[in-house]
């Protein structure tokens, strides 16, 4: 029996044809297969490399329904490992895209994987300059309230 | 025709999950605006971000701080990090093994010999003890202290006894309270049983009936643990039966668990020191019970609240691979036992780390130093939630 295929098309109106046992890690997509079957499903908000990407992930992280219960494609340890490996080849802003790609296409899994590496990254900053920089997030803090803050409790770690 | 129905319905089931911004969604995934994340995000991104950071970064902006303060954020972030440690007492001292990193280091230093611990939520109870020579009476403190933000604040009470029991607890309203309770003041003649709250809100005491049917196991080297709203403890019926007893910190009542018939009925009080019992929180609301007897272990797991029912998740041979009241956490299909070793000539002790599976055990070497009293460890878990 051949695998049902289905087309994922990105804004540039790349399309991508995918295995639907693929495609269904997405909670989203897989509502939309049972409603609209044998369609081409429009991710107008994708571009062609985050869904790429994406895609790469399902690819991977998708449990092969053989019969014989939930046998994954790769040991639990491995797949951590590649999750790892996955999401350090991404640079900041791509990941932040892959990260709303998991988001709204609702896959669960790679949501987490792409919070803790977004989250690893805070982490590993500096200090606050560093982190405004990396995100693009503005100081909307005077001097004075700053000070007010640091008298006001003063953490000792 | 249809295929624009297909993309409306992406966006309208979004809707349901993503926050009220979605609109925005459509033109924010394309890294030229990538200014815009939503709201959600954020909060999902920052709980997985380790406690230390969070404090050293509150002052990256508004929404940040503004959010690491949110009650809903904290405990979000609570559930979600689960970063875990080892607590190490070592009279006065509090010590730290973190578990990713393995480093070792002294945290804090109470300055009186810390007598019992307990943790719920990134938050630690300690009892202290200071001898005062004048009267040649042992004084008790206590003190609620958050580690991760290092704060602490002294309970005031007097009359504390050494026959006391102590763990802290949270309500249903995210109201942490301590309970003491003692089996009687043995050294004062008195032998009748009590039980106390303190909540740490209102600061009052008040008396919860107990029936003084049990003995607590472990005696000095009590631990209770937390797990949602209720602590737990081993302890043992007057005919040497043991199971686990609880207090529901909302209702504000004892409530007995009975254990597995292999753990709860073996040479109770006979061979006594041959037996090993202890409990450990798991996430998900789960218990765990571990029990060494001779060269045999058992780890049991259930789901705490109404229903309790028992599971043998690990069963592992190995003469006494388990010290005496030791400080597990079980990971995956594994448990890491805190152990502390002291030399034969008693001069030095050694902490490890043994991580034991179905294939055996491996130990990992954290430290060693000049021995001079045996210590406890308590496991715990990093949070944001501040000293109430």
């Amino acid at each position: 029996m051949s695998k049902k295929m289905i087309v994922l098309k990105s804004s540039e109106g790349v399309s991508f044809v995918v295995e639907e046992a693929v495609a269904r890690q997405s909670k989203i997509i897989s509502f939309l297969v049972e409603e609209f079957p044998d369609r081409e499903l429009p991710l107008t908000n994708m571009t062609s490399e985050i869904l790429r990407k994406t895609i790469e992930y399902c690819k991977k992280h998708v449990v092969e329904d053989d019969g014989g219960g939930d046998s994954s494609s790769s040991s639990s340890g491995d797949l951590k490992e590649w999750d790892v490996k996955f999401v350090a080849e991404i640079d900041q802003p791509r990941l932040m895209d892959l990260l709303m790609a998991a988001n709204y296409l609702d896959i669960p899994s790679l949501l987490d994987v792409t919070c803790q590496k977004v989250a690893d990254t805070i982490a590993a900053c500096n200090d606050e300059k560093e982190i405004r920089a990396t995100f693009n997030i503005e100081n909307d803090f005077t001097e004075e309230e700053v000070e007010a803050i640091r008298m006001e409790n003063q953490y000792p770690i | 025709m249809v295929e624009k129905s297909v993309e409306k319905s992406l966006l309208s089931s979004r809707e349901i999950s993503v926050s009220s911004k979605t609109k925005t969604l459509d033109e924010s995934s394309t890294h030229s605006d990538q200014n815009y994340i939503p709201e959600d995000l954020i909060e999902m991104i920052l709980a997985r971000v380790p406690v230390k950071s969070v404090f050293r970064f509150k002052l990256t902006c508004k929404d940040w701080m503004n959010l690491f303060t949110q009650q809903r954020f904290i405990y979000k972030h609570l559930e979600v990090s689960q970063r875990r440690l080892f607590l190490h007492i070592r009279g006065s001292q509090v010590w730290q093994l973190d578990l990713e990193s393995l480093t070792y280091s002294r945290i804090q230093d109470f300055g009186e010999e810390i007598g019992s611990i307990s943790h719920c939520d990134g938050l630690v109870l300690l009892s202290t003890s200071c001898y005062e020579p004048s009267t040649k009476t042992l004084s008790r403190k206590l003190a609620i202290w958050s580690c991760s933000e290092g704060v602490c604040a002294w309970i005031p009470r007097t009359g504390l006894s050494l026959y006391d029991f102590y763990c802290l607890g949270r309500d249903s309203k995210k109201s942490y309270k301590v309970l003491r309770f003692t089996h009687g003041r043995y050294d004062q003649d008195d032998f009748e049983a009590e039980a106390e709250l303190y909540d740490l809100e209102s600061h009052r005491w008040k008396t919860v009936e107990i029936i003084d049917d049990w003995i607590t196991h472990g005696n000095s080297n009590f631990g209770a643990v937390s797990v949602e709203t209720s602590s737990y403890w081993v302890a043992a019926t007057e005919e040497g039966k043991y199971f686990v007893q609880s207090l529901d910190f909302t209702a504000e009542c004892f409530r007995a668990i009975d254990l597995p018939k292999s753990i709860a009925l073996q040479q109770a009080r006979e061979r006594d020191d041959e037996k090993t019992l202890a409990l450990s929180p798991l996430e998900h609301q789960k218990l765990s019970i571990l029990c060494q007897i001779a060269d045999k272990t058992e780890l049991w797991i259930t789901q705490v609240g109404d229903v309790v029912n028992w599971e043998r998740f690990l069963v592992f041979t190995g003469h006494q691979l388990i010290p005496q009241n030791p400080t597990f956490l079980i990971m995956e299909k594994m448990v890491k036992v805190f152990c502390e070793e002291v030399t034969v000539d008693r001069s030095f002790a050694k902490i490890k780390i043994r991580q034991i599976g179905q294939g055996g055990f491996e130990d990992t070497q954290i430290a060693q130093y000049r021995f001079d009293r045996h210590t406890r460890s308590c496991l715990y878990t990093e949070s944001l939630v501040p000293v109430p």
